[in-house]
């Protein structure tokens, strides 16, 4: 690879790691997985540098990288593993919202949902895209991102108020 | 939306994710995993499809021919066909008798495909994550596990032709298999070579393994993960390092003395033997601009570089990428631009170099009779799934 393609992946990395890199910890709860899912994404981006970065979106690229990757290892845990009880889901509660119960229970509902639901609010409320761009980004169609959109939201207001009635008894 | 959500999930998924901070050499380091993956990569694909040719016989048809060394497109009698496509990557194919083996590494998928209808014959979840494949005598199929991400056992399976039996050896951490028998494998390791016994599959039996006597790399030498093993003269030449993991060089089991490579202006990006020769694509670290391309050699069963002329003043072999062997035949992955694969026989005299028309970098690729099949990067933001190509192998590469 030439040095002037060097000099643009480490400014693209540098531009765009942390973005990814909230994606990836907000849909696996666990820090060490989102960065190897990310490192992981970049090694396969690079090996094809020279095409992508005449593209304009090699971000999108990293990211349907790394949120099928999450998904299908998400799946694979949930069939090498026993089921998890709640107290082993990945991810802790973050201290800095530990005082906003509401969202902390918001928060914890979400990382219960399954990965591919919880895909799409990450894509849809933190990544901002839109529902193309999601369907895009996770290699389905506009219609499965409509229905797991609206199952996730059907399944948090079921589980919201359990887990407040939770963290106020 | 009306779940008033909205701005909760927004103001959760902005505070939940504000400590998180990427490594601040994240670009180094996703350059370093992208070379070791492709190496990994290359140069299982070298291995399998070296001991598939030797199986499967040299016999191929005609197709093609050039009478000079500078390859130009094949043309003439060359009809592409795509037998399968699979949706998910690719990281080696091997072929033997009727079926096409293609191994999803990070998937942990092997499966079986039929070569005359490119029907799917059966598909196998291993316990882990696969780090090696190869086809054996009697076409029984050798594949290695070890953890991955998610954890998971190590050890190496022997399977039936159909995949539908199996045999296992637990515990042995394999990047490289060479069958020397139906059952028995050399297996590269930190020590020397392991010679591993496995029961027949189906079969009852018990597993063994024996470090061969004077077999080591030299002291502290390692197999390179992802690495790469070839038969030399009936010795096993591998690629090694040291404890700081960054001199892979070329070593000859029992010989740690002779080596090839490991240096800054010759480091090796795959290998690959005919009989006692080693082929090898080489490249450079030059001010800090690093490229996988570079000149392909020859070497003799000391180590020392025999490359023939022809092969040193070509342009496309220059830039070579990777290399894999099928009887006297030399295939080539090249960076030169609408030469990705070439190939050129190397029996007594170099023949000319010829071109598959193949789109995209070479990512695996497995050969028999008369026929290549390959497996190329889709092009950038194409999500379709990944086809598997055949290509008829022309007369001058024969």
């Amino acid at each position: 690879m030439r040095a002037a393609d060097d000099a643009d992946f480490t400014a693209f990395v540098g531009a765009s790691s942390r973005r990814l890199l909230r994606s990836a910890y907000l849909i696996t709860g666990d820090l060490a997985e989102a960065e190897d899912l990310l490192q992981t994404a970049l090694e396969r981006t690079y090996s094809r540098w020279k095409s992508i970065r005449h593209r304009d979106a090699p971000e999108a690229y990293v990211r349907r990288i790394v949120f099928t990757s999450a998904i299908n290892a998400a799946r694979r845990r949930k069939v090498r593993s026993a089921p998890l009880h709640e107290e082993q889901l990945p991810g802790q509660l973050d201290p800095a919202i530990e005082g906003v119960s509401g969202r902390a229970a918001l928060l914890n509902c979400v990382r219960m949902l399954p990965a591919g639901q919880r895909a799409v609010l990450v894509l849809r409320y933190f990544d901002d895209l839109t529902e193309a761009e999601t369907a895009r980004a996770l290699g389905c169609s506009v219609g499965t991102v409509k229905s797991q959109h609206a199952r996730a939201m059907v399944r948090l207001r079921e589980l919201v108020p359990q887990q407040q009635d939770g963290s106020t008894t | 939306m009306s779940t008033g959500f909205d701005g909760e999930l927004k103001a959760v998924f902005e505070t939940a994710s504000e400590f998180v901070q990427p490594h601040p050499r994240l670009a180094d380091r996703a350059r370093a995993g992208a070379r070791r993956r492709r190496r990994w990569t290359l140069a299982a694909t070298a291995a399998a499809s070296a001991v598939a040719l030797a199986i499967a016989g040299t016999t191929y048809a005609a197709v093609a021919h050039h009478q000079d060394l500078a390859a130009s497109p094949q043309r003439r009698g060359s009809r592409p066909q795509i037998l399968a496509t699979v949706d998910y990557q690719v990281t080696q194919l091997a072929v033997s008798g009727r079926y096409l083996y293609v191994l999803a590494a990070q998937n942990s998928l092997l499966t079986a495909v039929d070569r005359s209808s490119g029907r799917l014959v059966r598909r196998v979840t291993l316990p882990s994550e696969a780090s090696a494949l190869a086809v054996g005598p009697g076409g029984l199929v050798w594949v290695a596990f070890a953890p991955d991400q998610n954890s998971g056992p190590t050890g190496i399976w022997l399977l039936t032709p159909d995949l539908r039996q199996h045999s296992a050896v637990p515990g042995i951490q394999a990047t490289t298999i060479l069958p020397v028998g139906r059952t028995s494998a050399w297996v590269p390791d930190q020590n020397g070579v392991l010679l591993v016994h496995v029961p027949v599959p189906g079969q009852a039996g018990r597993a063994s393994q024996q470090l061969e006597p004077r077999s080591s790399f030299g002291s502290n030498q390692s197999v390179t993960p992802g690495g790469w093993s070839a038969l030399l003269g009936g010795r096993v030449a591998a690629l090694v390092t040291g404890r700081n993991g960054n001199d892979g060089h070329l070593a000859i089991a029992g010989s740690p003395s002779l080596r090839f490579g490991g240096t800054p202006r010759t480091q090796i990006s795959a290998m690959t033997s005919t009989g006692d020769s080693l082929w090898v694509t080489t490249y450079a670290q030059r001010n800090g601009e690093t490229s996988l391309q570079g000149p392909l050699v020859r070497l003799n069963t000391r180590l020392a570089l025999t490359t023939p002329a022809s092969v040193q003043s070509n342009s496309i072999l220059a830039r070579s990428e990777s290399v894999w062997s099928a009887g006297n035949t030399i295939w080539v992955a090249s960076g030169a631009r609408g030469h990705s694969l070439v190939c050129f026989s190397a029996s007594e005299k170099i023949g000319p170099v010829s071109t598959i028309p193949v789109s995209g970098e070479v990512v695996a690729l497995a050969t028999t009779a008369g026929t290549i099949y390959v497996n190329a990067e889709q092009p950038p933001g194409s999500y379709a799934p990944s086809p598997i190509t055949s290509y008829p192998i022309p007369a001058a590469c024969s």
